[in-house]
Formats: C-alpha cells, structure tokens, sequence
C-alpha cells in the first residue's frame, strides 16, 4: 500500500517549512478510522511546539485580526471568503454569540479535516478558544460527523486533557451531526444550533445568517481554524501559504500539506498510486462539486488558491482526484452526480427534481443510450437549474458535470455513437455506503 | 406635501438603496403550486418540474410590480417575497 | 403605490368578470337557438328539458376535467410526468373553470326557466326548495356553491383571497362528489349514463387516492429532519468502567436536541 510513498520518498515538497506535519498521513480509502504517518499531539507536545496560547480577549483580538488581515486568510470550505471580515460582521453583531469548528466535511473524499483533528487536536482548540475571546462569543462547538468515532475520540480526549491541565476556557460543546454530505453546510449547522433539523435552510442576507432572536454564531471550516491557531501561537509573520490537499488513490488516501510552489503533477507523482503506471487522463479538483481538469492542462499548475483561479478552478475542500487512463470520466462523473442528488436536503425542487432528472440523464449517457432528444434535455434541465438551491448543492454538481463534458468530450462523442468505454477501472473515488 | 417635507424625506433616504424591489424566492419553501406564474406571467416563468423561475431584474415599471405583489400575496407557501 | 395598484386590481378583476359573463351570455344565446331548433324537431315542451340535460352532462365532464388537472397540478409524481408541460396544465386547469361556469349557467338558466321541469329558481338556488326529486337537485346547489367558492377564491388569489384560497381550494373535491351524485340520482336515463358516471368517477377516484397517499418530497424532508445531531461528552467517548450510565460505542447521548 505504500509503494508510492516509499518509492517516492517526498520530503519537504516545495521546500516550503510545513505548518502542520512533517510527513504525509496515510488512510484508508473509506472513513478516516486509521490514520498512519503522524502521531496525534497530545497538550504536552502541542504546547512544547507551540507554546502557551496567547490571551485572544480586547488587545490580544485585535493583533489576531490584524494579523489574520496581514494573511490574508480565507475560508477553506470553498468559498474562500475572508476570515476577519467574517470575524468583524459577527461581532457588530454583539457579544453572547456561538463559535463552530466545522468539521463535518461532507466530500467523501477529502480527509484533511479528520487529520487536522485527530492529530493537531489542539491547534484547533487553541484557534477556537481564540476566535471565541476575539468576538466576545460565550460558546464554543466543535461539529463533526457522527460516524467520526476516531474523530470523536480526540477531540474529546483533548477537552479532557485541557480541563485536566486546569485551563480556564469557556465551554466548548461537540457536536455529531448525522453521516450526510449537507451536514456540513454552515445554515444548517446554525439551523441545529437554533433547535432545527440539520438541514440548509435559505438566508436572505449572507452575512447575518442567524434568525432574529437567536445567538449570532460564526462558522469557521476545521482547516481554516487550524491556520487561525498558527497564526495565534506564532504570529503572522510565521505564517506560510500551504494547502492541505486529499489525494486518492484506489486502496487509499493520502493527506499532505503542500507549499503554492507545488505543482499538481508534483504532488500526484508523490502521493498518487497509479493502476497502471502511467499518468493520470485527468484531476478531478476541489472536491465531487469540484472541476475535471485534462491532464495536460492542469499538471503544471500550483497548489495554491490564487493559482487555481487563473485555471479557472477552485481549490475547494482541497481534494485532488486523479483518474486513471483506465477509467472512463463519463462514467464516473455520472457515478458522483447520482451520489449528489442523492445526497439532496430534498428541499428546494430544482435540486430534488432537476438534479434526479439530470443524474438519470448523465447515467444515459454513461451507459451509451443517450439519445439526441435526450442530449438536448440534459443541456436544458443544467440550465434551468443552475443556481435556484437555497445551498450551493445542486451547483457543485452541475459544474462538476458541466467540466466532464467539456474534458471528455471525445469520450461523449463516443458514448454517443451507442458505445461505451469499456474502461477496466471503475468506482475511482470513494463514496460513503449509502442506500441508493 | 410641501416642497421642504419633500426635500428632507428624500434626504432621509439612504442613498445606495433603489426604490425598486426584486422578486425573490425562498425554493425551500417553493411547492411549485404554480398560480404565481399565472399571475405574474411576465415576471414568472416554470421549469420542467413545475418550480418557479424568477425574473433577474428589478421590477421599474407599475405593471410588473402589480404581478408581482399578486403573486406574492397568492403564494400558498409563502415562499415569494419582495427584496433587494 | 398601493392605491395605484387597487385602482387597477379593480379595473382588471372588473375585464375579466365581464369577459366571462360575455361567454356565459353568448352560450346562453347560442343554446336558446340551438333549443329553438331542437324545438322545431322535438316540439317545444321536451326542448328545454333536453337542452338543460345536454348542458348538465357537459358540465359535469368539464368539471371532472377541471379536478383531473388540478389532482395532476398537484400530484406528488407531477415533476416526473413531463406532458403536458406545467404551463399547458395551468392553463388547461383554468379554461376548463371558466367553461365548466358557462356551462353550469346554462344547465340552470334552462331548467329554471323550464315550466313543465318543476325547478324553478327558487329550487334552482335553495336546498329543499325543487318540487322536482328535491334531494338530488339540492345536492347539486350545494356543489353548485362549494364549486363557486374554490373557483371564485382561487380567481381572486392575490387579490383578496390572499393565501386562504389554497387550504379553500381543496373542496373542490367535494363539490365534485355531490354532482356526480347529483347526476347519477337525478342524470340516468340510459344505461350508458350510468357507465359514464362510473367510468369518470372511477377515474377520479383513483387519481385523487394515488394524489393523497403517494409519498411526497416533503415527506421525505421530514425524514431527513428527524434524524437529529446529537452531543457527546467524554464520558461517551472514554466510559468509566463500572458506571451505570455508561454508553456503548456508536450510541447516541440521552441529551439528544441541540438547541435551545
């Protein structure tokens, strides 16, 4: 399982200094239950390596915020909206608020999350700890998936190590959310939050997406609290612009934090396990609402956000999925926008109704039955569509689809002729088991 | 109104904010009955599934804000309202 | 802008009002032809009886029309169903109101005017108040008014109905059951009459079954709602051996609901 890994042995790609770990972790393809390559950090070592958090309340605030300016940190979870403008909005807001850790990552892929959390526990306290001194918040939340167990295991055991060491911190509550893929989505946590189901909700204005009446509560995703912490114990000048990236592999998944000077083929040479030795036909990017990217066009690319962008792609959740030259896009992709729609809140018609329609179309086409009439829906239904979710689901769905088509369009020039690829390599990227 | 009561009120009023609304929805809460688009024909417009597709622009003229005060206000959901 | 727009709403509802009244008076003119000739065939005491029958009967098919399409409108499975298109239900479900009205006018117009029919209009518009089989002429005038409110509040949705035409609406339903008991206690005179009324009220049935017991995506919401985040402690995590209330792996904390 480690070939790669050993054949490969990375080093310090990108000759950056790593912020989190020192080695890439190693888990399975499934579930983020064992992890391999970085021991968890307990209070001690997080605090001989860090040192003492610094106080975060009135002065201590307004350095973190000037320093978390001064690098520009952005959300993680896709949207990559400035941090301390989220920070500043909540706290016009008034004190007595909520702070959520968010890591419920709904992409079945992307396994950073757990890493940061079942290794760098502490880290993410101390950020949260912070955040909540900063913003005048009286509670904190730590959300993660209920399946999570390993998960569950370290961050309560750190709770546990931090009552123990005698730290006075306001209360920090965790949170498992049901195993779905919206149970990250930051409405439907303040939606729980306020006594609702677990579901998006619609808000009409973004920046104060609480109800009336209720606590004001700011979502920070697991990683961007995780470089919040950094920031906090080391200050901003100490800071670098990594990425922590999820590359899969068909027996397993590699996380590894990576410098804005590696490039995509770098990192797939690194840590990819290819079926058949060659390299990847194309990436998918960002996560299963994420971008196909050819191959050609993307290996040259940097890991890095503003990079990404001139591509014309989004880091996201920071997966990068390779697909062997023996799998078939189509096919795939048809496979993750039936888990898509499947994963629908079930709320919103376009997504529930046009998503349904549209994944029945795509497994047409998948299947080579896909007629002319039923090309000509299958544009339409995308439009119609198109950005009419309370969340942004339905969306990342289409863009990942909308980028299949246009990267493998030889393969639907084909599909459409009434054949398939026949491809040997199927169900490249891990999906959670769920009922169809 | 006098012409001073004129000049304060629009004084008053904040600047950035057009006097326009837009047609907005909630698709949560959207059934897709479909009286709105009945009602609001030129403003309103169903999908294939029978939800809902809302005009993008600003409602400028009387006839296209009285559609849609109508189907605002025969939405059994709830779901359409007013904004900016 | 509100006065503006009720002045208007007026003037509009006013248009329509009298467009439908147009329709009902040139139906009303071109049947007392069509009677006039029908007369001349039959002789003038049958005509009007067979005229107010004929427009009976329309009526009732166009109302089983009207609630086919509204069941369609609404049906959960509607999304699926892709012709006709959402728009052409709409706009069939509301022509066929606006005929159904005509021809109910009609069908009351005749045999209320009707000497020799023993309806009158008093009898046409009072329950109990036909000389002529009073109780399935009665269950037809209160169809008549239940069929009057859903159609009359949905045409003013937005209006005035506001959001009560909605909950309103659903009496349709049972204005269509009095007149199709209406039709088959005072409507058959042939055996085919009879399986024209169970063939449409069978249809009906069955379409308004499958609409309120299908499953719908809000039930599924509901289900999705249901299953609740739960919050752990330590000691859910990290058991104390020897604890009554210690909890197995996987099991959810007692606290349950989250918020406040």
């Amino acid at each position: 399982m480690n070939d790669v890994l050993a054949a490969h042995p990375v080093g310090r790609l990108g000759g950056t200094s790593w912020m989190f770990f020192s080695a890439p972790a190693v888990l399975p393809r499934h579930g983020t239950e064992s992890l391999t390559g970085i021991l968890r950090q307990d209070l001690l070592a997080h605090r001989q390596a860090y040192g003492p958090r610094p106080s975060c309340a009135g002065i201590g605030g307004e350095r973190l915020l000037a320093d978390l300016e001064a690098v520009a940190l952005t959300g993680r979870g896709g949207g990559h909206f400035p941090t301390a403008a989220k920070w500043r909005s909540l706290m016009q807001a008034g004190a007595g608020g909520t702070v959520v850790a968010n890591g419920a990552e709904g992409e079945p892929g992307s396994a950073k999350d757990a890493v940061l959390l079942q290794t760098r526990p502490h880290l993410v306290l101390d950020a949260l700890v912070c955040a909540m001194e900063t913003v005048g918040a009286t509670e904190g939340v730590l959300w993660i998936h209920e399946g999570a167990w390993a998960t569950a295991r370290s961050v309560t055991l750190a709770l546990s190590e931090r009552a123990a060491a005698g730290l006075e911190e306001p209360p920090v509550r965790v949170i498992l959310a049901p195993d779905r893929y919206l149970s990250g989505e930051g409405t439907g946590i303040i939606r729980t939050l306020e006594g609702g189901p677990t579901l998006p909700r619609f808000v009409t204005n973004p920046a104060r997406p609480w109800s009336d009446g209720h606590r004001p509560v700011l979502v920070n995703n697991v990683e961007t609290m995780a470089r919040i912490g950094l920031v906090a114990l080391r200050g901003g000048e100490a800071y670098q612009q990594t990425s922590l990236v999820t590359v899969i592999s068909a027996t397993h998944r590699v996380v590894a934090e990576v410098g804005p000077d590696v490039s995509v083929e770098q990192a797939v040479v690194a840590f990819w396990t290819s079926p058949d030795g060659k390299y990847p036909q194309a990436v998918l990017v960002g996560g299963y609402g994420g971008s196909w990217a050819a191959w050609d066009g993307v290996r040259s690319v940097s890991i890095d956000v503003a990079a990404m962008r001139a591509a014309g792609l989004s880091l996201g959740a920071g997966l990068i999925g390779p697909l062997p030259a023996t799998a078939c896009g189509l096919e795939e992709s048809a496979r993750l926008v039936r888990y898509l729609a499947g994963q629908s809140a079930k709320q919103c018609g376009p997504c529930v109704f046009g998503l349904a329609s549209v994944s029945e179309l795509a497994d047409d086409l998948s299947a080579g039955r896909l007629s002319a009439a039923g090309r000509r829906r299958l544009t339409k239904f995308m439009a119609e569509i198109s950005g009419r979710g309370a969340c942004r689901h339905p969306d990342g769905a289409l863009r990942m689809l909308t980028s299949a088509l246009e990267v493998f369009a030889p393969d639907v020039a084909h599909h459409r002729r009434g054949r398939t690829c026949d491809a040997p390599a199927f169900d490249v990227m891990p999906l959670p088991e769920v009922a169809a | 109104m006098t012409p001073p009561e004129a000049v304060l009120r629009q004084a008053r009023a904040p600047v950035d904010e057009s006097p326009d609304p837009h047609l907005r929805i909630d698709p949560s809460l959207c059934d897709g009955v479909g009286i709105c688009s009945h009602l609001a024909p030129d403003l309103i417009t169903v999908d294939s599934w029978g939800y809902p597709i809302l005009t993008p622009a600003r409602l400028t003229r009387a006839g296209d804000r009285r559609q849609a005060t109508a189907a605002v206000a025969a939405c059994p959901k709830k779901a359409l309202y007013l904004g900016h | 802008m509100s006065r503006e727009s009720a002045t208007v709403d007026i003037k509009a509802l006013g248009i329509r009002s009298g467009l439908v009244m147009l329709v009902t008076g040139s139906a009303v003119v071109t049947s007392w032809l069509i009677g006039l000739a029908v007369s001349a065939v039959v002789g003038d005491r049958m005509a009007p009886w067979i005229l107010g029958r004929a427009a009976g009967i329309t009526s009732y098919l166009l109302l089983v029309g009207l609630v086919l399409f509204g069941l369609v409108l609404s049906h959960p499975h509607r999304a699926r169903w892709r012709r006709p298109s959402v728009a052409t239900r709409i706009r069939t479900h509301v022509s066929l109101s606006v005929f159904t009205l005509v021809f109910t006018v009609l069908h009351i117009v005749v045999l209320a005017t009707d000497k020799y029919a023993g309806v009158g209009w008093w009898g046409s518009f009072v329950p109990m108040g036909s000389t002529y089989r009073p109780l399935p002429v009665t269950l037809g005038v209160i169809g008549l008014y239940s069929g009057l409110l859903a159609g009359i509040t949905a045409a003013l949705a937005g209006r005035i109905a506001r959001r009560v035409w909605w909950p309103i609406h659903k009496i349709a339903i049972i204005s269509l059951l009095l007149v199709w008991l209406h039709g088959v206690l005072a409507g058959i005179d042939t055996p085919a009459m009879l399986s024209l009324y169970v063939v449409t009220g069978v249809a009906v049935l069955v379409l308004a079954v499958s609409r309120y017991t299908t499953s719908s995506v809000r039930d599924e919401v509901a289900e999705l709602a249901g299953r609740r985040a739960t919050e752990i402690t330590p000691a859910d995590v990290f058991p104390v051996p020897g604890r009554a209330d210690v909890r197995r792996r996987g099991e959810k904390s007692a606290r349950g609901r989250i918020g406040r």
